[in-house]
């Protein structure tokens, strides 16, 4: 591809031409043929400059990538051609690292590559003569930005070698081993000294008969907001005057049920955007990812079996471990739930139900308020998303509700479940590790 | 015009130059520049070059330690010796200083390094340093100017490779090793196996080198050139003859004691050819020395005049000093030597005066406009141009001709039937011609009815019959020079047999006459120069044809040359595949015709898209203003336009009121926000009254309530 520069040197010649032959003088004619000569062979050049050149992306191969640890990446370039590799411009496109940080696209310039202690083509039939290809190494170290599934697209090698006057571009990558094409880097994990919903239920309640969401009728009781009305028991209300509620055996498993609220928004899901990328880790989702990540940890570090819930359905089905939750965490996606959270709730049949929301959704509350009552242990975790200073930078949009998490906290509290605000900047893992707010 | 006033001033701001390694390519360039242009000039050049050389120095060394802050008073002292240094070319023109022009190409180079603070600069920088190659190559007359070509070319790859390096930093790629000057790289040994650095620069550099050279001279031979009348007519600056035309010859080197018979000038190269007599007696050769110069696409013999009258010795011009006065037209540039030129192709020459030579304009073919600086020429009896000075060294004048060719077939087919004015004067024989050669004449021409075919039979006879020699034996006295040559002396030079073979043919009733000139010389290809030394000067017969005029012919033994226009070299091949038998490859005819349609379509071409991009440069700068337009700053109403815009004037005036009420006036000094800042209950007011002074859209009725209530 010609560039800007090739253009003048063109109009260059062609007024030196002009001049040639309105004057006749025969070295400007040998001055024009030889900027001539110049563009030709400039272009030929050009063609070979990252010809056969070979790119090998290499990352430091372990079991698990969290977010915040760092990544060393080395990039290889090797070429057996002695006119290629030559005013090299790499264009390295970090996925893993923050987009607005200066490793998220690095760019490198090689004059040229090392040169070889033999060239392939000078070997000849009999001579033990060292074949060493040109080649170029550059390493950097990059921190994991932020949970989620990366992609590293092919390094863009560009070159206009030798005088600025054509550019080829080209797109090379040679990833040893392939499947570290694609990484996935789970969420960070912080420990949590105390769980209260885990922590403070009495070993005896797991076995006794209880009042809970069963089907088997154990007793009847006031009515309380937020029964169902079909729980309603109507004979009583005629013979007390006052509403009784039906209470049921508590048939759940034991456990602890873990979901994040998605947002629900009405857009297609672009299945071809580069996972993750460009998303900023300190809105509230990413937040709640990390709270969720932390407290799972914690219900299977204490032995509980803990099952995940997802509105799309996409969590593991049944008891999971460690890796399958950060997994599942590493991937979940923020804006794309099919399904109310309140609909997902329907699907909760451990014992105790630990719900990291980072909006107030009122049906999503009530949902859980009625799981409260019929008998689940409920954590929820609020993240006040206005005090983050991003909501959502993936551009989809989130929905705003006029209630925030000071509206519904007290409300929760007092209907007996456990509630946590956590604002941007907060210490989470002391306020969710703080002893029962009723104790 | 905005935009390209915002682009001029940030180019004009651009970041200072810092690189030493563009500034020592940059200095490289204009140094051999100067140098080749010094060395090109000759030894009163050098002078000139060696101050220019300090100068360009001292400049790239100001320039390098003061391009982020250069001084106004240099900046001024540059433009001021520049403007000198354009008075003194001008003066030089004038009192004929050799290569002026040269002198301040040299020295406007030398003296813009010191404006060199930025790249831009720098790239201009190259742009003198090919105006001095430009005019190097215009003085070369020699293959030196490759030394010169090929290091300045050298640095500006070598420029044009650190830039590259460069621009790539400057767009964000950062080097992946400690950036090093070129120059560390190099080393003395060319084993590629230990020499690691240089290795890269070989390896592509050599193919590079050779394949771009092997193309160019391709390209050089390929390429079609140009042969007609330039677009921009030659011109020179030189200062314009002042005296008018005279009908004298005046020769420079004409020997103040002229001894018959032996040339003893020490004025210069004296041919005796090249004046209003042409003594028959004369005897000597020429040196080798270079008269002039001729750039043309064709070979011809360069003509001066002719002579008419023979009285038995030397030729004279019976016409004497009466001469037609030809004046300038002021809305020409030159001088239309006839409105009716014969037909055929037309090429133009241009003559590069080395030594003085006589006040006659030596021409090409049959000339038909003469650039020359001079008020008035004189054309004399024969054709000759005279002007009013002699021809110094350093002197340039170009000559549009048109190459006529003779078909022998249609000569021979002219009868005798000459005009009354041609029989009177060109059949004239003293009477001193000899019996025994009229009937020489009669004897070679017996059984040739036409004209051509006589002037032929006598043309061989003198080409094979008679030993060419400088120095024949002396003229006898009392004697007929043709005589003498023809059956004395049996030998002789140039002049004898042309003076031999005018005289038969006049003696058998065909109109001859004897012309001087220089013949074509020796052909340069790289240089596209014709080198016309003294020995090339000479003498030729032209016969006359009814209805095709004057004829020439070449009965000079020995001579290489031919009077006959040779084909007209649109490239560089032309004239060797003339001589070759290649009639179905028409190198010639497709070299002329790319080089006509380029000649006839070159002026639409360059009208038509000199208006397309007038109209492009509307279109950009209309899309520039356009979008200025949509990115200026809001302008300010006016107060008297608040009217159009109640709103505004209903926030300012209630602002102003309810700063009276509550006491709390705004300082001159205070913005309405530093004002809020004090008076907090004044936040929203604040606002509006800046949306009301700044926004282009006038407060919306809800702004104004809201805070009005």
């Amino acid at each position: 591809m010609p560039t800007k520069r090739f253009f003048r040197f063109l109009l260059l010649a062609i007024v030196l031409y002009l001049f040639a032959n309105q004057t006749q003088v025969g070295w400007l004619y040998i001055i024009f043929s030889l900027l001539i000569g110049i563009m030709l062979m400039s272009y030929w050049l050009n063609r070979k400059a990252i010809h056969s050149l070979q790119v090998t992306r290499e990352i430091d191969w372990r079991d698990e990538y969290v977010e915040g640890e760092s990544l060393v990446v080395v990039l290889t370039f090797v070429t057996s051609h002695r006119l290629s590799g030559y005013q090299l411009r790499i264009d390295e496109l970090c996925p893993v690292a923050d987009l607005n940080g200066e490793q998220f696209l690095q760019q490198w310039f090689i004059p040229s590559l090392n040169q070889p202690v033999g060239m392939p083509h000078a070997a000849s039939a009999g001579e033990a003569q060292h074949t060493v290809p040109l080649e170029n190494k550059i390493e950097y170290e990059v921190e994991l930005y932020k949970r989620g599934v990366y992609t590293f697209p092919a390094v863009e090698i560009s070159s206009r070698f030798p005088f600025g006057l054509f550019e080829r571009n080209n797109y090379k990558e040679n990833l040893v081993p392939d499947d570290c094409l694609s990484l996935l880097v789970y969420p960070e994990v912080r420990p949590l000294s105390h769980l209260n919903l885990l922590d403070r239920r009495p070993a005896a309640e797991m076995v006794m008969p209880r009042a809970g969401s069963g089907n088997e009728f154990l007793s009847l009781r006031p009515y309380r907001y937020g029964d169902s009305p079909r729980h309603i028991h109507w004979r009583s209300v005629a013979r007390t005057g006052r509403l009784v509620s039906k209470e049921f055996a508590d048939e759940s498993l034991p456990g602890m049920a873990l979901i994040i609220g998605r947002y629900v928004v009405e857009v297609e899901k672009d299945d071809d955007a580069q996972e993750n990328i460009g998303r900023s880790k300190y809105t509230p989702f990413e937040t709640a990812v990390k709270i969720a990540a932390s407290v799972g940890d914690y219900a299977l570090q204490r032995g509980h079996a803990l099952t995940l819930i997802d509105q799309n359905d996409e969590a593991p089905r049944g008891a999971v471990t460690a890796d399958m939750l950060l997994q599942y965490l590493a991937r979940i996606d923020e804006s794309t739930a099919e399904q109310a959270f309140s609909d997902a709730l329907d699907r909760v049949q451990q014992t105790c139900v630990a719900a990291v929301l980072p909006f107030t959704d009122p049906a999503a509350i009530d949902s859980l308020i009625a799981l409260k009552q019929r008998g689940h242990e409920v954590l929820v975790i609020f993240l006040d998303s206005e005090s983050f200073p991003e909501q959502d930078v993936s551009g989809r949009g989130v929905p705003c509700y006029a209630q925030g998490p000071a509206h519904w906290t007290p409300k929760l509290v007092e209907l007996g479940v456990e509630c946590y605000t956590i604002k941007f900047g907060d210490d989470w893992t002391e306020i969710i590790s703080g002893r029962d707010q009723h104790d | 015009m905005t935009a390209l006033l915002a682009k001029y001033r940030s180019r004009k701001n651009a970041p200072a130059e810092t690189s030493l390694e563009l500034r020592w390519l940059l200095f490289g360039g204009m140094a051999i520049a100067i140098i080749g242009l010094g060395i090109t000039g000759g030894i009163f050049m050098l002078p000139f070059a060696a101050v220019a050389l300090i100068i360009l120095w001292f400049g790239h060394r100001y320039a390098s330690r003061n391009c982020r802050a250069p001084s106004k008073w240099v900046k001024r002292g540059v433009f001021l010796a520049i403007n000198f240094a354009f008075l003194y070319m001008m003066v030089g023109l004038a009192v004929g200083l050799p290569y002026p022009q040269g002198q301040m190409a040299m020295f406007g180079m030398a003296l813009i390094s010191w404006e060199m603070m930025n790249r831009g600069n720098m790239y201009a920088g190259w742009l003198f340093v090919l105006a001095n190659l430009h005019v190097t190559a215009t003085l070369s007359r020699g293959f030196f100017f490759f030394v010169p070509l090929l290091i300045a070319a050298g640095c500006f790859l070598a420029f044009m490779w650190v830039i590259e390096k460069l621009d790539a930093a400057d767009a964000g790629y950062k080097p992946v090793a400690e950036p090093k000057p070129f120059w560390s790289s190099f080393k003395p040994s060319l084993n590629l196996a230990t020499n690691k650095e240089m290795a890269p620069i070989f390896r592509w550099g050599a193919s590079f080198g050779g394949m771009a050279f092997l193309v160019g001279i391709v390209a050089f031979i390929a390429i079609p050139r140009f042969a007609g009348t330039p677009l921009v007519p030659p011109f020179t600056l030189r200062v314009p003859m002042s005296g008018g035309a005279q009908g004298q010859i005046i020769n420079p080197a004409v020997p103040l004691v002229q001894v018959e018979g032996v040339n003893n000038s020490e004025a210069g190269e004296y041919y005796h050819g090249f004046d209003s007599q042409l003594d028959l007696s004369y005897r000597g050769g020429l040196s080798t020395a270079t008269m002039m110069y001729v750039r043309s696409p064709a070979r011809s013999y360069w003509r001066s005049h002719a002579y008419d009258f023979y009285n038995g010795r030397s030729w004279v011009q019976s016409a004497g000093d009466a001469v037609t006065i030809v004046d300038k037209n002021i809305a020409e540039p030159s001088f239309m030597l006839t409105q009716d030129p014969p037909p055929g192709e037309q090429f133009t020459q241009t003559f590069y005066v080395v030594n003085d030579l006589p006040n006659i304009a030596f021409v090409g073919g049959s000339p038909v406009e003469i650039f020359i600086p001079a008020e008035q020429i004189a054309i004399d009896s024969t054709g000759g141009i005279r002007l009013g000075e002699v021809l110094e060294s350093g002197m340039t004048y170009s000559v549009r001709s048109v190459a006529t060719r003779y078909d022998p077939a249609l000569l021979r087919l002219t009868g005798f039937d000459y005009p009354l004015d041609i029989r009177a004067k060109y059949l004239q024989l003293p009477d001193t011609v000899t019996q025994r050669t009229r009937d020489l004449a009669a004897d070679l021409t017996a059984g040739h009815e036409t004209a051509y075919d006589k002037a032929m039979a006598i043309q061989e006879h003198l080409l094979t019959s008679y030993p060419y020699d400088y120095f024949p034996p002396p003229q006898k006295p009392n004697s007929d020079s043709v005589d003498q040559f023809l059956f004395v002396d049996q030998t002789g030079y140039c002049e004898h047999y042309v003076s031999a073979m005018v005289i038969m043919l006049r003696s058998q009733g065909v109109p001859a006459r004897l012309v001087s000139g220089f013949g074509s010389g020796q052909y340069d290809a790289i240089n596209n120069l014709f080198e016309v030394r003294a020995l090339d000067a000479h003498s030729w017969v032209e016969v006359y044809f009814p209805g095709y005029g004057w004829v020439p012919f070449e009965p000079t033994p020995g001579w290489t040359g031919s009077p006959d226009i040779s084909n007209i070299n649109t490239w560089i091949l032309g004239g060797a595949m003339s001589a070759i038998d290649l009639p179905a490859i028409p190198f010639g005819a497709i070299g002329s015709a790319v080089a006509t349609v380029f000649s006839v379509t070159l002026t639409p071409v360059l009208i038509i898209g000199l208006l397309v991009g007038l109209w492009f440069a509307g279109r950009w700068a209309w899309q520039r203003y356009q979008d200025y337009l949509a990115t200026r700053p809001p302008v300010y109403t006016k107060l008297q336009d608040l009217d159009q815009q109640p709103s505004r004037g209903q926030v300012l005036t209630h602002y102003r009121k309810v700063q009276k009420q509550r006491d709390a006036l705004r300082d001159p000094e205070q913005t309405t926000q530093e004002h809020a800042d004090i008076y907090t209950d004044f936040d929203e007011l604040a606002d509006l009254v800046d949306i009301a002074a700044y926004r282009p859209e006038p407060p919306t009725d809800e702004e104004l309530n809201k805070v009005l209530e």
